[in-house]
């Protein structure tokens, strides 16, 4: 056994002297098939480049993980569920929808939404089409805003409002009052409207231009920067 | 079963309130095959949920219009291709087979066969080194027989030892 | 006030002591072992056991915050509920994140003092100690320096908004997450172990010997939290199902297949002495892939229902996760010349054959799990696109996988190591084969037409057929041998072959769970019924539902009201359901509570649609009738049964004649 040992010894200057130990016999054996496979002296060498080519694989491999989770974890958490609309550029799905009673006076009880005919829009004009709801936190930062909006550009912008998964309508009624939107407002009972225009969430605000046509929907609480340059854009120069 | 008090009654309606959203549009019969096409939709307004698992306002009335449109004979492409129109590809649970998506499809399929082509590769290397006799070179050998005549040596030593009786 | 303050500083001030006897401990293990040094070694292990016993001062701390609503602790504070029931309050303390973190914590620290007092004293034991001891390190610091539940509110609030509705209205919360954290822990032994033989080059079979019982109690309790939790999943959460493949499902499921790959192909080091360098791998990938889930899961970059929410925590989780990936693999990767072996087959129609094979199916599912979850962060990261990859994506890519398990399931245990006797093969497989066409045949007959149960139900009878040939492989010739019955011998080898005895069981529970998940995965029926209060609606099968009333509970926890149903099976009662909404506190969302019956060959499932409202004179029930689910459960009791069974040790049997003439001599 001994000169066994000798001669494996002998035979492997690559392997290192603690992988002999006597308590393995498995690791004779491995020093021996060493032997087979790596006669010589460059064996060494060899090894070693392939090390170091292994580690390049896996550096790269990890590399390219790490990346894509830096990316996930650096997202803005508020945008990281946001997907753009499909209707961008196409006109939007017709609508009928019954107004809160504040509005009757001014705008009648429905509201009437019908893509494809000649005047697109209830009024010809380009809209913005806000969805909320009463529980949603964000659609109160985003009232005042549209409210100014309209008061501002209420003759060349309609400002609509689509209250949807509202669980009653006094809290929407409420919300109404709170915030004194004075730009109409409709029910979206069973949120068929929203489901047409493929909400994912709340608030969101479509920018529509005269003829009907999705310029941009915007998924979050809108501010007046995202409104001053949508308005460019829907409002003739 | 309690009697129904005066506090019973304002919890159970303000439970009822906290529902009452969803009431009516919960009151309808919905068949298996609604359900069967729920289950290849998300609900839009969940963190991870499918249609056919949540309880979520929009979950149920996309089932009510799946139940409807069954009604109205629609097919399960179609109704697919409904919601698809509207929410986009990120609706169907399951990815679409074009573009950059392929590569969730095809690569199970390829790594599945990269592997297995591995393991053919060190199936025929270890079936080699099972036949295949250990190598020696000429160093080796000569080594070998070096020490086996030694041993013959010896043991040709110890047996003229033990006959002659030396201790 | 007093009170209040000592137990947030001393929760704080044991997680800081926790933290640095720990680090001692991997300083005083690492000198040791460079230096063998036996009095630092010993400190070592000593150092280990301090630390467990600081953390559980910390985890007595938080019961006791929680048991007496010291609100003035924050994670008190943000996470209980002055209403909620003892239990609740206790299971409170892994509800929330830093909660669960502190309990994970608790138990690597425990694991790795277990470790330090019943492992044998050999070279492998300090460097093994030094990793179990940096693995505690990292938990305990995520909780002494990100996310400390201990913080002290200045200010305590009266009363806490109690942990999530849905945490609350089952015991299983008290089950489940340790049992997860016991498997994960557990495999960690393993991989400590498994580094030790690289950093001290003794890549043999000391390491994988040591902790095969490590190996299996790990994998077993990772595999039972699973199954609990899917049982969770389908009593609580009203839709009847128990498997989603949502993110963190998937997450927490790929350990576990590699785990198994694990298991498996150690025994061919064992037996054969090849892949030292594959098995080193697969355990390296299995802690890895611990430590992603749970970066997964708490960074928020997958969304999920389960997720615990992104919070600090994640960026401190990655880093961990790479340092982990590259410090192991790396070492691997350096040294893999000197550990891996030459490798021998005789025959690829081997024992190793389909264990090599199985461990390439048990991988291409955790790559194809793995792609499918990360797939939508990867789209958003190359063209910002979002798309969605669920559960038909996951069942299309693992179900026919684990069709080819099955197959080599059946056949694996029948094959002799290094290469199969082609008769005796042939004669094994044409009985098998046989069982699983006739089997088939007559599932088609009696209406199995899809194509997945059938297919399922085929190799069940395979199986069935290959443990039958097993055990008359043990059995007959011992019978032959004794000339005793079948069923003293059959014990008899029981005892004897331990191993081989609970692999039997084991398999055999797998293959009881998987006519499960065909049946209930294939065939469930869903339907959404509206009943008047005293009507009946009729359903598949002979089963009729009857609903008798409304009723409303109350404890102080919660208020519920839901329906009485009386469920008929033919003209016979056969149970009273009681589905129910409760709400838990004024701020969260109701949540159903279902109620099941469960009998052998369906369940029927009723959870309540709508409201249940005085006013409103019908109800909306939500209908499952899902086939065979129960076997799931049961095939769940049986796996663990067959866990326990082959860590049993074996009996010292001496043989009779031996025995006889040993009497005879005295």
């Amino acid at each position: 056994m001994d000169s066994a040992k000798r001669s494996a010894d002998a035979a492997t200057p690559s392997s290192t002297p603690s992988s002999t130990t006597p308590a393995t016999t498995s690791s004779s054996a491995s020093a021996s098939s060493a032997a087979v496979n790596d006669p010589g002296h460059e064996g060494a060498d060899n090894t070693s480049r392939k090390a170091i080519t292994r580690l390049l694989w896996l550096i790269a491999l990890v590399g390219g993980l790490a990346g894509l989770f830096v990316f996930g974890i650096t997202r803005d958490p508020n945008r990281r569920d946001n997907i753009d609309s499909v209707l961008t550029g196409r006109p939007l799905p017709a609508f009928s929808m019954p107004l809160f009673d504040r509005y009757h006076e001014n705008y009648g009880e429905v509201l009437e939404f019908t893509a494809n005919s000649s005047t697109s829009t209830p009024t010809g004009q380009p809209m913005i089409i806000n969805f909320w709801a009463s529980w949603c936190g964000p659609c109160k930062d985003e009232a005042p805003v549209l409210e100014r909006t309209h008061r501002r550009h209420g003759d060349d912008v309609l400002v609509l409002g689509v209250n949807t998964q509202d669980r009653n309508q006094d809290n929407a009624r409420a919300f109404l009052s709170e915030y004194n939107l004075t730009f109409p407002n409709g029910i979206d009972e069973n949120s068929r409207i929203g489901i047409n225009y493929g909400i994912f969430g709340l608030p969101e605000t479509f920018f529509v231009a005269a003829d009907g046509t999705l310029l941009y929907k915007h998924a979050g609480a809108v501010t007046q920067a995202v409104i001053d340059e949508q308005l460019e854009r829907m409002l003739p120069q | 079963m309690k009697k129904l008090s005066v506090k019973h009654i304002v919890i159970i309606s303000l439970l009822s309130i906290a529902l009452a959203g969803l009431a009516s549009a919960q009151d309808v019969e919905l068949n298996r095959e609604v359900f069967e096409i729920a289950r290849e939709l998300r609900c839009p307004t969940c963190r991870a949920e499918g249609v056919a698992e949540s309880s979520a306002p929009i979950s149920i009335e996309m089932r009510n219009i799946i139940a409807e449109q069954l009604e109205q004979g629609k097919s399960r492409a179609e109704i697919l291709a409904f919601f698809q129109a509207r929410y986009g590809d990120w609706i169907l649970l399951e990815p679409p087979r074009r573009g950059l998506h392929l590569i969730v499809w095809i690569m199970p399929i390829a790594i599945g066969l990269l592997s297995l082509g591995i393991l053919i590769f060190f199936f025929r290397r270890w079936h080699k080194n099972a036949n295949a006799p250990i190598e020696a070179d000429a160093a080796d050998l000569e080594r070998v027989r070096m020490e086996m005549r030694r041993s013959a040596n010896m043991n040709a030593n110890i047996n003229t030892h033990l006959e002659s009786g030396k201790p | 006030m007093d009170m209040s303050l000592s137990l947030s500083t001393l929760g704080t001030a044991s997680l800081t002591l926790a933290m640095a006897v720990c680090v001692y401990a991997m300083v005083a293990g690492i000198l040791g072992a460079r230096r063998r040094d036996a009095r630092l070694q010993t400190s070592a292990r000593y150092a280990a056991v301090a630390v467990f016993m600081a953390m559980t001062t910390a985890v007595l701390t938080m019961q006791t915050a929680l048991l007496t609503d010291d609100f003035s602790v924050q994670y008190v504070a943000n996470t209980s509920r002055l209403a909620s029931p003892t239990w609740v309050k206790v299971v409170t303390m892994w509800a929330a994140l830093e909660g669960s973190i502190l309990l994970w914590a608790w138990l690597a620290s425990g694991y790795a003092a277990l470790a330090a007092f019943v492992s044998p004293n050999n070279a492998l034991r300090n460097w093994a100690l030094v990793i179990l001891n940096a693995v505690s390190a990292f938990f305990i610091s995520v909780n002494a320096l990100v996310a400390n539940p201990f913080t002290l509110v200045p200010n305590p609030p009266l009363d806490g908004p109690g942990p999530n509705a849905l945490l609350q209205n089952h015991w299983m919360m008290a089950v489940h997450p340790v049992l997860m954290y016991l498997g994960f822990v557990g495999l960690t032994v393993p991989f400590a172990f498994a580094m030790a033989a690289l950093i001290t080059k003794r890549p043999g079979s000391e390491w994988m010997q040591q902790t095969r019982a490590w190996s299996i109690t790990g994998w077993g309790f990772l595999g039972i939290a699973k199954i609990a939790g899917g049982w969770w999943s389908y009593e609580v959460l009203g839709w009847g199902g128990y498997w989603a493949w949502d993110p963190v499902e998937n997450v927490s499921f790929l350990p576990w297949l590699t785990a198994t790959a694990f298991i498996h192909s150690v025994q061919v080091q064992e037996r054969r002495r090849m892949l030292k360098a594959w098995n080193l791998l697969l355990i390296i990938l299995t802690f890895a892939l611990t430590i992603l889930g749970t970066f997964i899961i708490r960074s928020g970059i997958v969304s999920s229902v389960h997720a615990f929410g992104d919070g600090p925590v994640g960026p401190y989780f990655l880093a961990f996760f790479l340092l982990i990936t590259l410090g192991a693999f790396g070492l691997l990767a350096w040294r893999w010349d000197q550990v891996r072996d030459r490798g021998e087959l005789d025959a690829i129609v081997s024992r190793e054959g389909t264990f090599l094979l199985g461990n390439v199916l048990f991988l291409a599912m955790a790559f194809a799990v793995l792609l499918g979850t990360l797939f939508p962060l990867f789209v958003e990261a190359v063209s910002g696109d979002k798309v969605t990859v669920g559960a038909p994506f996951f069942n299309q890519v693992s179900l026919p996988i684990w069709l080819g398990l099955f197959a080599l399931m059946g056949i694996g245990p029948l094959l002799p190591w290094r290469k199969a006797n082609h008769q005796k093969l042939i004669h094994n497989l044409s009985w098998m084969v046989a069982s699983a066409i006739l089997a088939a045949v007559l599932a088609y007959i009696f209406g199995v037409r899809k194509v997945y149960p059938l297919w399922t139900v085929a190799f069940a009878a395979y199986n069935f057929a290959s443990i039958a040939l097993l055990l008359d492989a043990g059995v007959r010739p011992r019978m032959k041998a004794t000339g005793r019955g079948f069923w003293p011998v059959l014990g008899q080898y029981a005892q004897e072959s331990r191993r081989r005895f609970g692999s039997i069981i084991v398999h055999f529970s797998v293959i009881i769970m998987a006519l499960g998940v065909a049946g209930s995965g294939g065939y469930r029926v869903d339907e959404q019924v509206r009943v008047d209060l005293g009507g009946t609606v009729a359903l598949d099968g002979n089963y009729r539902l009857e609903v008798v009333d409304r009723f409303m509970e109350q404890t102080p926890a919660r208020i519920s009201a839901g329906v009485i149903v009386n469920v008929f099976n033919g003209n016979r009662q056969v149970a009273t359901l009681r589905p129910r909404i409760n709400a838990f506190g004024a701020d969260q969302q109701p949540v159903p509570t279902p109620d099941v019956l469960y009998t052998a060959w369906q369940d029927i499932y009723l959870s309540v649609a709508g409201t249940v409202s005085p006013d409103q004179d019908f109800v909306v029930l939500r209908v499952v009738q899902s086939p065979l689910v129960a076997w799931i459960w049961v095939g769940a009791v049986i796996m663990g049964i067959g866990t326990v069974y082959c860590l049993l040790p074996k009996r010292r049997l001496v043989p009779e004649p031996a025995r006889q003439t040993a009497l005879a001599g005295s």
